[in-house]
């Protein structure tokens, strides 16, 4: 069985707020609020969950975007989130990521060969200036992208195709993981399909393991092999694919799913399948934070937190936080 | 039963640029009965907008309608004056935004909005109007709308300026309701809530809804009949049950094939190769041929016409499935 590539354990990421003159400590954002996860090499693992629930923060925080305010993150079993100077921007190489914003995470200043160069510049590794010329070529070759495009600016491309460019620059350092970050939310329906086979054909080509960070259930469930569910900071249910789809045991699960609206089913009267928002994470409810919103819960739910377990009648990869299923 | 009351005819709306014209709307025709939902979909740049901008007459320059009418309960949008436009708009039509924040304006309080069309179309005074006003914000499930009447839009959530921006739609009992990608900027759990809340207010008021959006699961759910737009043109038209489930437009087939669903799990997605061709150059025929896996030597020198292909589901395909 493939070993984990990565473990992040009981990571958080508060953000603090400061007051007054002298900008006190009043209170956090707990953006991210205790997340442990394995990710195994070679799979993807999908982060989803509704705006505001740390699934990008926490991303960002595995990457070194965001410095944890506590927790482990191992990458390949050695330390991640304390190393610091020459051995992260080293590590680094092998850790890539893919942004949402296409027309934000290009700079609009350089050409797509300056682009696809700057990492090899960053490291100072590839060889010599026609040597990285090469690779330059090759990286757009991967990505099925025309080499006649080198000295263009990103505003001469589509969205899409600004995509798989920035999918190159995150191919170039032949990294092992790659986090993407809803990497195809901005982008037309029609080119989605192209950009998610993309990552799929450079997956199997380069054997990359995928952190795949969205909204959207449909494209998580075309994309990963195990999923988790976010929900306030915290992962609620983590499942592989197909038992998540065919056995959602969280009543956040389970009302993300009839949230979707499914096509080809027919004109239906429409059900609100949850009231109210997703509360602030500065002040998080007590006990389970869904527990507002939930349509099951009962006494225990507002006094103690859940955590993460199996439950019985489910297989052993798949756990959840939920006190419905002590009930049974 | 089934009378009309939004008519659009060989709608032709082109934007005139430094570049030339680029013809946005091109030729569109669809009609809506009372009290029954439509919907647009396409991808970005299709004309899905332009075409309810243009019927709303909120086109400003370079953008102009060349050609076309559209009737509203028997009145022409396209030759009323700007007076008789402020008394059809808001009162006769509603209208509502992907962005909230594009329709309530951030300097004046909900409450404010709300009372200055109420006290204009539906001659209250300002007691009666506040009454209206906070009514309707309590008809689309904002919590304590008494007080949310007082605030600023700043102070409200996302979900909670899109039901004010829904309230002030519809404050004055439009018969039409145009929405424009109503729920994308929204998360799923939200976007429920709304699409239950548009619906109910349809079904209580009796309402005609245009509903203008990318995401074929909503439209799927929530129209009687869809429109399908590409490049400026109709591609396809028909009942929503014909659309999703026997589609017959290459464009729609390849489309509903593309997407990740759930519960059908393939590994790869039948992909639309190439990109939507430049709207200022499009090439002479169809504006599919160049992705179309069907296209043939007609389709690259004649536009199809749209055609009734079967029960009121029209085409506008030289090779349908």
């Amino acid at each position: 069985m493939a070993e984990p590539i990565l473990e992040v354990k009981n990571v958080k990421k508060y953000f603090p707020i400061r007051k007054g003159l002298f900008l006190k400590h009043v209170n956090d954002v707990k953006a991210v609020d205790g997340v442990s996860f394995e990710l195994k090499r070679g799979q993807t693992l999908g982060l989803v969950g509704e705006s505001g629930c740390g699934k990008s923060t926490l991303g960002r925080t595995i990457i070194r975007l965001y410095e944890a305010t506590e927790g482990s993150i191992r990458f390949k079993g050695r330390d991640f989130a304390s190393i610091g100077g020459a051995d992260l921007r080293k590590e680094r190489q092998n850790i890539q990521m893919i942004f949402q914003d296409p027309f934000a995470s290009l700079d609009p200043r350089m050409t797509v060969a300056q682009i696809l160069e700057e990492p090899f510049k960053v490291q100072g590794i590839g060889g010599d200036k026609k040597e990285r010329a090469a690779r330059v070529r090759e990286l757009l070759r991967l990505v099925g992208l025309k080499a006649s495009y080198l000295n263009r600016y990103p505003h001469e491309f589509s969205g899409g195709q600004r995509q798989r460019i920035s999918i190159a620059r995150a191919m170039a350092l032949n990294p092992e993981l790659v986090v993407a970050d809803e990497p195809v939310s901005a982008l037309d329906v029609s080119i989605q399909a192209q950009v998610l086979n993309l990552m799929k054909d450079l997956q199997d080509k380069l054997s990359l393991t995928y952190l795949f960070i969205s909204h959207d259930l449909a494209v998580v469930e075309h994309m990963c092999d195990v999923i988790a569910v976010m929900y306030l900071g915290k992962i609620v249910e983590i499942a592989p694919r197909e038992e998540l789809f065919a056995n959602p045991m969280h009543p956040y699960t389970q009302a993300l799913m009839s949230a979707i609206p499914k096509v080809g089913t027919g004109k239906k009267r429409m059900s609100r399948t949850l009231d109210g928002e997703v509360p602030s994470p500065i002040n998080p409810p007590s006990g389970c934070a869904f527990h507002p919103r939930c349509p099951k819960k009962f006494d225990k739910c507002d006094k103690a937190t859940p955590v993460l377990a199996t439950p019985r009648d489910a297989m052993a990869e798949h756990q959840s936080a939920c006190w419905l299923h002590e009930l049974k | 039963m089934s009378d009309v009351l939004v008519s659009v005819r060989n709608l032709r709306t082109s934007f005139f640029t430094k570049a030339g014209e680029v013809k946005a709307v091109n030729d569109v025709s669809y009609s809506i009965n009372k009290g029954q939902t439509l919907g647009i979909v396409g991808e970005s740049g299709c004309g899905k907008s332009v075409t309810s901008y243009s019927l709303m007459r909120l086109l400003e320059s370079p953008g102009k309608v060349v050609g076309g009418e559209a009737l509203v309960d028997g009145i022409d949008m396209l030759k009323l004056d700007e007076k008789q436009l402020g008394e059809v708009r808001g009162n006769k039509i509603g209208m509502i935004f992907q962005e909230p924040m594009t329709a309530l304006n951030p300097v004046f309080t909900i409450g404010y909005q709300l009372d200055e069309q109420i006290m204009k179309h539906m001659k209250l005074d300002k007691n009666a109007s506040k009454e209206r006003a906070v009514e309707m914000l309590r008809v689309v499930g904002i919590p304590s709308p008494g007080e949310r009447y007082s605030n600023y839009p700043h102070q409200l959530s996302g979900g909670m300026r899109q039901r004010a921006m829904i309230a002030m739609a519809l404050s004055c009992n439009p018969d039409f309701l145009i929405a424009d990608e109503p729920t994308t900027a929204l998360d799923v759990t939200i976007q429920g809530q709304i699409l239950e809340l548009i619906q109910s207010l349809q079904e209580k008021m009796n309402m005609t809804v245009q509903f203008i959006t990318h995401d074929l699961g909503v439209i799927s759910e929530i129209a009687d009949n869809v429109m399908v737009m590409y490049a400026g043109h109709t591609v396809e038209i028909g009942r929503a049950d014909d659309i999703f489930n026997r589609p017959k437009h290459p464009y729609t087939y390849l489309l509903l094939e593309s997407i990740p669903r759930l519960g059908r799990h393939v590994e790869r997605l039948p992909t639309i190769e190439g990109s939507v061709p430049s709207p200022l150059n499009l090439p002479p025929g169809c504006p599919f041929q160049n992705r179309c896996p069907r296209a043939s030597d007609e389709c690259r020198t004649a536009m199809p016409p749209l055609e009734e292909h079967a029960d009121s589901h029209k085409v506008a395909c030289f090779h349908p499935h």
